[in-house]
């Protein structure tokens, strides 16, 4: 800066000396002051330094030219109006200057934000669909290594079937989830709702049974993995309704309570049920993991199972 | 095997898995399974009574994980040997497992014989770990040790230590 600003005053204050009796003088004059306050970091000190020395060459170049009293008044005044602009400007430009900068460093702020939140979203996906996965893989191989042993040690073909059919049910309640997780993790409304309907609908068709959705409170958004837990106890309790009491009624509730989200399924009780099977064990195993509960039990001549999960 | 029938216990949330494992046990010579938990804290329950051996120990359950269940084990029955069992080679909490005190991991696929390959290998991993022998660095450096898998071979107990100790 000291650089720039002794430059402009080497060429501003001998030019001055001229102004009086030069119109093209004043132009370049003015211009020159314009764009050496407009100067980049230009300290106001020295802004106002070189317009102190302007004025002064001035007033003594007028006087030695025998100019009166106006002229001593008019130039000095015009260049200090000049100044005055240049300094609004400068001001002005400053102020641009900032704004930009804040916008950019708002903008870097909310990049960063939305890509955190994406990596966040993209672990929490990870996550579920692992443990959805796991649950019913892990199961599935074992079944299978069992089966494998039951022929090869024992040559227990019976054994061996049954394990056979436990894994393909493994297999087919693991591709029912893993299409679930995928569902609830892309949607943007609860889908309990719609699939507890689509349940509900195919079990009528099967069954030419009465079953009826009756939903409590407002439905909210819940993790993908209570989603799917919650999802699987209404696809086992109906499987056992169709069992034990073919064509009777079947009632499922869905209550957004206020700390937590009940799934009721009910139908009138035939006395051949036994409790729960693998199927609502495996509900419940799957329930417990996000916290939640499944109880089955009989009450006042009904059947009733229901799920709860925390949120 | 020769020698007497190591004592195992399934800890798994998973019915299927339990039943499953328990039977695919019981078809292993030289095995015997002493009992199954469903979580952490009938584990460490059944450990009490029945002091097995070994404990095969799933990691994700409800009450007390598979990591917490370690830990507790290797306070209060140093003796008593845990492999954890995942689904995945990649879990995270292997290590978080091994760290605890867990002798190895297995992964759920795991065929019968390696299985019982790392149930004997964990046992006879004894000298270190008896009351009064530890030195205070075992804690610490063996487990650890083994949080760093490399290939197919290291999801196994320390296979090679179990062929060496038969």
């Amino acid at each position: 800066m000291p650089a720039r600003g002794a430059l402009a005053a080497a060429t501003l204050v001998p030019a001055v000396s001229a102004l009086p009796n030069n119109g093209a003088a004043h132009l370049f004059l003015y211009g020159s002051l314009f764009t050496f306050v407009l100067l980049p970091r230009m300290p106001l000190w020295a802004i106002l330094s070189l317009t102190g020395a302007l004025i002064v060459v001035l007033l003594v170049g007028l006087r030695i030219a025998g100019h009166g009293p106006t002229a001593l008044l008019t130039h000095p005044a015009l260049i200090i109006l000049v100044v005055l602009f240049s300094l609004h400007r400068r001001e002005h430009r400053l102020r641009a200057e900032q704004t930009e900068l804040l916008l950019e460093q708002t903008s870097r702020t909310q990049e960063a934000q939305a890509r955190a939140a994406a990596l966040d979203e993209r672990t929490r996906i990870a996550r579920e669909l692992h443990d959805v996965l796991a649950h019913s893989l892990g199961a599935l191989a074992v079944q299978l290594e069992v089966a494998e042993a039951q022929l090869t040690e024992k040559g227990n073909v019976t054994a061996a079937g049954e394990r056979v059919r436990r894994a393909r049910r493994l297999a087919a309640d693991g591709m029912i989830e893993a299409r679930s997780a995928v569902a609830a993790l892309r949607a943007d409304v609860p889908p309990l709702a719609r699939a507890l309907g689509d349940l509900i609908a195919v079990h009528r068709e099967n069954f030419a049974a009465t079953a009826t959705l009756r939903v409590a409170g407002t439905p909210r958004a819940l993790p993908s993995g209570a989603e799917v837990s919650l999802q699987r106890t209404p696809r086992e309790a109906l499987t056992n309704a169709a069992r034990h009491a073919p064509g009777a009624p079947v009632t499922v509730t869905l209550d957004y309570a206020g700390t937590a989200v009940r799934l009721t399924v009910e139908n009138p009780a035939t006395g051949s049920e036994t409790g729960p099977g693998y199927g609502l064990t495996g509900a419940r195993e799957r329930l417990a993991l996000v916290g939640g509960t499944l109880e089955a039990g009989m009450a006042d001549g009904t059947w009733r199972v229901t799920a709860e999960v925390p949120g | 095997m020769t020698s007497k029938p190591l004592r195992v216990l399934v800890v798994d949330d998973q019915q299927l898995v339990r039943e499953g494992l328990t039977a695919l046990l019981e078809l292993t010579d030289g095995v015997q399974v002493v009992g199954s938990a469903g979580d952490g804290r009938q584990a460490l329950e059944l450990v009490a009574d029945h002091r097995p051996d070994v404990v095969l120990m799933d990691l994700k359950m409800p009450v007390l994980d598979g990591v917490a269940a370690t830990a507790q084990i290797r306070d209060r029955f140093p003796d008593v040997a845990v492999v954890v069992l995942t689904t995945y080679a990649d879990d995270e909490s292997i290590a978080g497992a091994l760290a605890a005190g867990a002798r190895g991991y297995l992964t759920k696929d795991a065929g019968r014989a390696e299985i019982g390959l790392a149930l004997r290998a964990a046992a006879d991993w004894p000298v270190a770990v008896r009351p009064g022998c530890r030195r205070p660095a075992d804690r610490g450096h063996e487990p650890s040790g083994r949080a760093a898998p490399a290939g197919d071979a290291a999801r196994r107990a320390d296979p090679a230590r179990g062929r060496g100790a038969r």
